[in-house]
């Protein structure tokens, strides 16, 4: 499904096109930069005065978000997490204060989510063939519980005033791909404001969004959800200065037997979560807001979590279905969840939020 | 911990000791005693100087002790990622702070001379970046003065001469395994503007100085260096023409200074080497490849691999080597100090576990100068002025749409 912002809306063709949009006024100008990182999409749409400065700035941009994908890939043995999941094993390792201060919001994150979203939950997303090879192994009960003592905020441990990590497990590991994107995106918003940027989108694979400003036609950015979530009604998010991300169990999800497990794993129990079901999170920082879309999927409708970050949350918990699509909560109860919030719901717009 | 341990256990095996290609150093009996760490300050914040200080970061021997830049904004970028780091808008103020030893200048390249002058002159050790400078007389004034200071390290960002791969297909290639070399050839993609923006419109001229003919040796001059001095090095080649052409193909936004280029450099014994290098095309990205009589060596990525002629005499070891597919090649991996690592039971087979960026290692070399030096690095003043010279005349080839015939004696110091 092609990412899709409702401001701009348009077809290059229709008469008053100018600069890839209907909306934007004369003068003003509208870019669009792409780049492949995480194993995902990553787009920024910049709005200003100056097409080349425009495109300056969102390459500026782009690149961070390239940095971010080479220090964090565990894919990439050079880079710092494939470096801790070698090193830092065996005793403390040095690592650089911004790796630190990641790993620390990482931390802080699980014990705020009481370990719902957890960046060592790796092995268990192996055993359960959720990282490729073998996609149908089905872990015993004796399996998951040797590999969940490899896995939990605990096995991380942070030492600030020697500035080093060390994993607790000799096989245990960090994946940061649960909030790789938010962090990527939030340090190229950091960018494109010290740039002077008035207004652009950035988001990876649609489904982590970070919106500056307004958009191309003076207007908050606006970001709907996609048709597979709200059916023949459309959730619209008005978005300024503010991150969206989408989390949904579908996706990469697998069946065994009669039981439909999402991608998404619950790292208390060391099982899939099953059925469907989806979240939005919707608050000041990408970075939360990914890691915390993936949590509130595992708590459900914990209201711990939902009264600890109150109010930046905007949640949706359809029930577990057991059919081939999802069961939607009605635009009604969205708007009733959004209630206090600036979010609103309309019925004009289409879809370009995808779950992660 | 004993040296054996550290060797086994440690990400920081020391280059120098356990990765070079020539043994030097301690073995003169030269080391220096220095407690604890050694205070670094890097010059210059831009997107280099940020990977700069973070890698420096993750080494404990070292104190990144102050960041300088004359931008206010890159300062603030400095304060979030390092925040225990000094910042400073004048390089003198650590110039003049004796407890910082060691600057590093990473500042636009017409700007490192008076830099480094001083920095040598008031007793600091100096990592300056690649290409030195923009003019032969400047890049010959920085290696005349750290010729002048023996006793002080001085070392060119003249990465690939410190990255174990390069290292190890050094000893490839020179023990023949290329056969007889017969041509070279590399490439430098990526599709971006090369221009920076800034809400101030002096600092957004300032900080496009890669785009200004005036200051600039372009693409071949700031990116194609590391490519040249990389395979003259590892063919041991002498340069003695350089023909270039360059146009603006895509970014046609008033720049004069090419988006594109493609050279041809005749080197010693006939052998030539094609380069290209665009902003307009992010087809294949970055590589070396060396071809032989025998075989040719691909060089990407800080990896290399080797594809045999069939006609080739077969080396004992090619079939116990990992192979990877390359459409319809089959390239026999290169990995450095395999036999190093089956002593420490790790599979050379599988990626390198010391794996680090070309960054890390020529950096690693530079800290552990001060520890076991000093010594002549591997990119020292010498071989960081005779690239520079290269890279500056590739550029003057370039701009003529010319020849430009290297004589030995614009290489000496």
């Amino acid at each position: 499904m092609a990412p899709r912002v409702e401001n701009l809306t348009s077809d290059p063709g229709e008469p008053g096109h100018h600069r890839g949009t209907t909306f934007a006024p004369r003068g003003a100008e509208v870019v669009r930069l792409a780049a492949h990182a995480m194993g995902t999409r990553f787009e920024v749409v910049l709005c200003g005065a100056e097409a080349a400065w425009l495109r300056a700035a969102g390459e500026e941009a782009l690149h961070e978000i390239t940095l971010f994908h080479d220090r964090l890939s565990r894919f990439d043995p050079a880079s710092i997490v494939s470096r801790i999941n070698r090193t830092a094993t065996r005793g403390p390792m040095h690592i650089d204060h911004l790796t630190f201060d990641i790993l620390s919001r990482c931390v802080r994150y699980a014990l705020g989510t009481q370990g719902a979203f957890d960046i060592t939950v790796g092995p268990l997303m192996s055993a359960w063939g959720f990282r490729g090879g073998q996609t149908d192994s089905t872990p015993s009960n004796g399996e998951l519980a040797a590999l969940r003592e490899r896995v939990g905020p605990n096995i991380l441990r942070l030492d600030p005033d020697t500035g080093t990590v060390r994993l607790l497990h000799p096989e245990a590991e960090i994946d940061l791909g649960g909030i790789g994107k938010g962090l990527a995106i939030d340090a190229a918003a950091v960018l494109l404001r010290e740039a002077g940027v008035p207004g652009a989108l950035i988001h990876g694979g649609t489904s982590t969004i970070f919106a500056i400003g307004k958009g191309p036609d003076g207007e908050p950015w606006r970001v709907s959800l996609p048709a597979e979530i709200t059916r023949d009604d459309w959730a619209v998010f008005e978005l300024r200065d503010e991150a969206l991300s989408v989390s949904a169990t579908w996706g990469r999800s697998r069946e065994s037997g009669e039981v439909l497990y999402g991608h998404v794993l619950d790292p208390r129990s060391g099982r899939p979560l099953e059925g469907r079901g989806y979240s939005v999170i919707r608050t000041a920082s990408a970075c939360e807001a990914d890691a915390l879309s993936t949590a509130l999927l595992v708590l459900g409708s914990s209201e711990l979590v939902l009264h600890r970050y109150r109010p930046s949350f905007v949640r949706v918990e359809p029930a577990p279905a057991s059919d081939s699509e999802p069961t939607l909560p009605q635009p009604g109860d969205l708007r009733e969840v959004l209630g206090g919030s600036s979010g609103t719901i309309s019925s004009n717009g289409s879809p370009p939020a995808t779950p992660n | 911990m004993d040296r054996r341990t550290f060797l086994k256990t440690g990400s920081m095996i020391p280059i120098a000791s356990a990765l070079g290609t020539r043994t030097r150093a301690s073995a003169a009996g030269t080391r220096r005693e220095i407690d604890g760490q050694i205070s670094v300050a890097v010059i210059g914040f831009g997107f280099w100087g940020r990977e700069i200080a973070t890698t420096l970061e993750r080494m404990p021997e070292v104190r990144l002790a102050a960041i300088v830049d004359t931008y206010d904004v890159m300062l603030t970028r400095a304060e979030r990622a390092h925040p225990a780091a000094a910042r400073k808008s004048d390089y003198r103020q650590v110039l003049d702070d004796a407890s910082i030893t060691t600057v590093i200048v990473a500042t636009p390249t017409h700007l490192h001379r008076q830099i480094v002058e001083d920095a040598l002159a008031a007793g600091k050790h100096v990592y300056c970046e690649a290409p030195l400078a923009a003019t032969v007389d400047d890049a010959r004034a920085i290696a005349k003065a750290a010729a002048a200071r023996p006793a002080q390290i001085f070392q060119s960002g003249l990465l690939m001469r410190s990255h174990p791969e390069y290292r190890s297909v050094f000893q490839f290639i020179r023990s023949g395994a290329l056969g007889m070399p017969t041509m070279a050839r590399a490439q430098w993609h990526r599709k971006e503007s090369w221009r920076r923006a800034s809400p101030n419109r002096q600092r957004e001229i300032e900080q496009n100085w890669r785009l200004d003919e005036e200051v600039s040796i372009g693409l071949v001059g700031e990116l194609g260096i590391q490519q040249f001095d990389s395979s003259l090095w590892l063919l041991d080649r002498r340069p003695e023409s350089i023909s270039g052409f360059g146009q603006v193909m895509l970014w046609d936004d008033g720049r004069d200074v090419p988006d594109t280029v493609q050279l041809v450099l005749g080197t010693t014994g006939g052998l030539k080497m094609l380069y290209d290098a665009t902003l307009t095309s992010s087809f294949d990205a970055a590589y070396e490849m060396f071809y032989g009589r025998d075989s040719t060596i691909m060089l990407r990525d800080g990896r290399g691999w080797m594809f045999r002629e069939v006609d080739a005499p077969q080396l004992g070891w090619e079939v116990y080597a990992r192979k990877d597919q390359f459409y319809r090649e089959r390239g026999i991996a290169l990995v450095a100090n395999a036999t190093s690592l089956d002593a420490q039971g790790i599979d050379p087979a599988a990626d390198d576990p010391n794996a680090e960026t070309p960054l890390y290692f020529a950096l690693r070399e530079f800290v552990e100068n001060h520890f076991f030096g000093p010594y002549p690095p591997a990119a020292g003043y010498k071989e960081g002025f005779e690239a520079t010279v290269l890279a500056i005349k590739a550029n003057e080839a370039v701009i003529a749409n010319g020849t430009v015939h290297l004589e030995p004696a614009l290489f000496t110091v």
